[in-house]
């Protein structure tokens, strides 16, 4: 089975879908995933992401469904290990990096235990005002690769999301275990200066993605 | 060129059409023949 | 042919191509028409229909080239505000994600859904450097009909309201439906472009929506802002052009002018003022009464043109009044010492031109004023004119030409 983060402690077994957590050297089997849908998504277990100079390689993926749609997290390593999750959703992509300082907001900290956040609520973020722009509760529709969460069947969590104008982007994720925070930039794929990116059939890359 | 202008222009030539008619035979709202304005007596200050 | 993914109808069991499988929400059965929710592994109906799809002028799948990048039509819809119906397409390229092509009236737009939102007021939005102002007024519309596969949850029926702001040949629209706020950049296209690209299928071009009553002076996006001087020019140019062609109609002038001394309390038998020719066919003739001064006073007049042929009198009646006094707001007056009589429609013929008329003191009239019972009078000067124009007509006509477009301009002010 292949690994690709060492550092990170699930993986999804891509021949019998089973979630295997990893501790020093012993392997446990926690539970199945389901099988991840068919999309065409361009982004690939491999695909590197170099915008504003950093190197990042995806080596995960979880899909969400909440009532409104489902979508795409994949999570990119950095050469340091450090981890960032990159969303899909429409087209366009949201590039957030762990943010645990938020966490110690009173707001942020009410949420965590269990307090709720209503869409319209502001937040200041290094100097930018966000606002919570979608409250909803959400479900894991399968996954593929490392990851830092489990993600069997059955997994669910909170998900909130605060925009700026300018287009900064905050992701409060609260399950059963634990809360994080994820502050970020919306992109397009082109300035995500991506590589390695997936062959869809029937459709060509773009040359300034090659 | 707008179709609201197109038919504004429509409606002035109307306008047009109507008050040379009415000049060419001398018709008017406001002429006085024939309506007595204000009967013999009843004048006097409206002032409140 | 493309890489997208096959489900099955669970209305009619047809097969269908989901050709943005992952990031497409709801789809429109191509063949039953039902609509289907393709977000989860399971296909969900949402709503069943058993009709013919509706046919858009692009075909839902046709792949074209726009600005050196290839997109796929996956998506289509039907919308309609007040004034006008067009269609929206939605194209989708995995690489490059989600556009719109616009089809309203002839014209094309094609659209980029913004990450980063404008900034501004009501009026003024900035947008990457860039100032663009308002176009018209909010316009809510709804979506009459859609076709194919869409990103969000959509029904016929959805409303949202839009506001478009302009900046030259860009427009930035944004539209607010359930509290969620979408800016879209628009910038035209030349649909010889998109039938090179797409195929344009002509017969099913949206059509404009014949507007009804006054929505049709009101507003077309895009178009009222440029109209409005040409409007106000036209007025003007109407008025000016009836007020020479009136004054011309009202051909040549005769006049004829007496003076008569009318008792106060008392009354005078018809005195000829003179003799006037209406030399064209109709005529207006106007008679106007000056004064001498005085307070407390009304002159009835009564002015009678008789036709020397006929011997048909036409009549017509004139007063002259003017009031003063004194009130807790202070002294006061009213009238004047000068009033004017028009007739109008008077054939062509020479007429004599009579006046007759009582004068009455108000309240009461007065008592003579000395011993010898010397009754006071008032003078006045009758002047009877043919060949003049009637301005109350032309200040009539003029309201009638301004008033669309001063409604237009208070429309847009209210508006701001």
């Amino acid at each position: 089975m292949p690994v690709r983060g060492a550092s990170l402690p699930y993986a999804t077994c891509p021949y019998c879908r089973t979630l295997i957590l990893r501790q020093g050297l012993n392997v446990e089997e926690i539970g199945k995933v389901a099988v991840l849908p068919f999309d065409v998504s361009p982004i690939q277990l491999g695909t590197t992401i170099g915008a504003e100079g950093r190197k990042l390689t995806v080596v995960g993926r979880v899909r969400w469904a909440w009532d409104g749609g489902s979508w795409n997290e994949w999570l990119a390593l950095a050469e340091t290990g450090a981890q960032f999750w990159l969303a899909e959703a429409a087209g366009t992509f949201m590039l957030t990096a762990e943010w645990p300082q938020l966490l110690d907001r009173p707001e942020v900290q009410a949420f965590a235990n269990g307090g709720t956040i209503n869409t319209g609520d502001a937040i200041e973020v290094e100097g930018r005002q966000l606002f919570a722009s979608d409250v909803k509760q959400v479900e894991c529709l399968g996954s593929e690769g490392d990851l830092p969460i489990p993600t069997q069947i059955g997994t669910r969590m909170t998900s909130v999301d605060y925009r700026s104008a300018s287009g900064e982007v905050l992701s409060l994720q609260r399950d059963e275990r634990s809360t994080t925070a994820w502050f970020g930039d919306s992109w397009d794929l082109v300035s995500l200066k991506p590589g390695n990116l997936r062959a869809i059939e029937g459709w060509t890359i773009p040359g300034e993605m090659r | 060129m707008t179709r609201r202008l197109l038919l504004f222009a429509a409606l002035c030539f109307c306008l047009l059409a109507a008050a040379l008619y009415a000049a060419f035979n001398a018709y008017s709202f406001f002429s006085d023949d024939e309506d007595r304005p204000v009967a013999s007596g009843h004048a006097g200050p409206t002032h409140k | 042919m493309t890489g997208g993914k096959a489900i099955t109808c669970p209305a009619c069991g047809g097969t269908i191509e989901v050709r943005a499988a992952g990031f497409s929400v709801n789809l429109v059965c191509q063949n039953c028409g039902s609509i289907l929710d393709v977000s989860r592994p399971e296909v969900v109906l949402i709503r069943r229909h058993e009709r013919a799809r509706t046919r858009f002028a692009i075909e839902i799948g046709k792949r074209g080239t726009l600005f050196g990048q290839e997109w796929e039509v996956v998506g289509a819809l039907r919308r309609k505000d007040q004034i006008a119906i067009w269609q929206e397409f939605l194209l989708f390229n995995p690489y490059l994600g989600y556009r719109w092509l616009v089809a309203a009236d002839g014209e094309w737009q094609f659209g980029t859904p913004l990450a980063d939102r404008p900034q501004g007021d009501r009026n003024r939005v900035f947008w990457r450097s860039d100032s663009f102002s308002r176009l018209g007024r909010d316009q809510t519309f709804s979506t009459t009909a859609v076709a194919g596969e869409f990103y969000w949850r959509v029904k016929a029926g959805d409303t949202a309201t839009a506001t478009l702001f302009q900046s030259g040949e860009t427009f930035l629209s944004r539209e607010i439906s359930e509290g969620e706020e979408n800016w879209t950049q628009l910038v035209p296209v030349e649909q010889s472009d998109i039938e090179q690209s797409f195929g344009l299928d002509r017969r099913r071009l949206p059509k404009r929506k014949a507007p009804s009553g006054l929505m049709q002076f009101k507003a077309e996006p895009g178009l009222e802002q440029d109209d409005l001087g040409r409007m106000f020019l036209l007025a003007f140019a109407a008025a000016i052009l009836a007020a020479i062609a009136m004054a011309v109609l009202a051909g040549p002038s005769t006049r004829t002018s007496t003076m008569v001394q009318v008792p106060v309390g008392g009354q005078i038998a018809p005195i000829k003022v003179g003799t006037i020719t209406v030399r064209r066919p109709w005529q207006f003739v106007t008679v106007n009464a000056d004064t001498n001064q005085f307070e407390n006073r009304w002159v009835d007049l009564e002015y009678n043109l008789v036709d020397r042929s006929s011997e048909q009198s036409i009549d017509a009646y004139g007063l002259v009044e003017h009031y003063a006094g004194s009130d807790s707001d202070g002294p006061w007056t009213e009238g004047s010492h000068h009033g004017d009589t028009m007739f109008g429609h008077v054939p062509q013929g020479t007429y004599d031109v009579y006046v007759s008329g009582s004068a009455h003191g108000w309240p009461v009239d007065p008592l003579p004023n000395d011993a010898w019972g010397q009754v006071e009078t008032i003078n006045v000067w009758v002047e009877a004119e043919t060949g003049t124009m009637s301005w109350g007509m032309w200040w009539t006509l003029v309201i009638a030409l301004f008033a669309w477009p001063v409604t237009i301009l208070w429309w847009r002010h209210r508006d701001k």
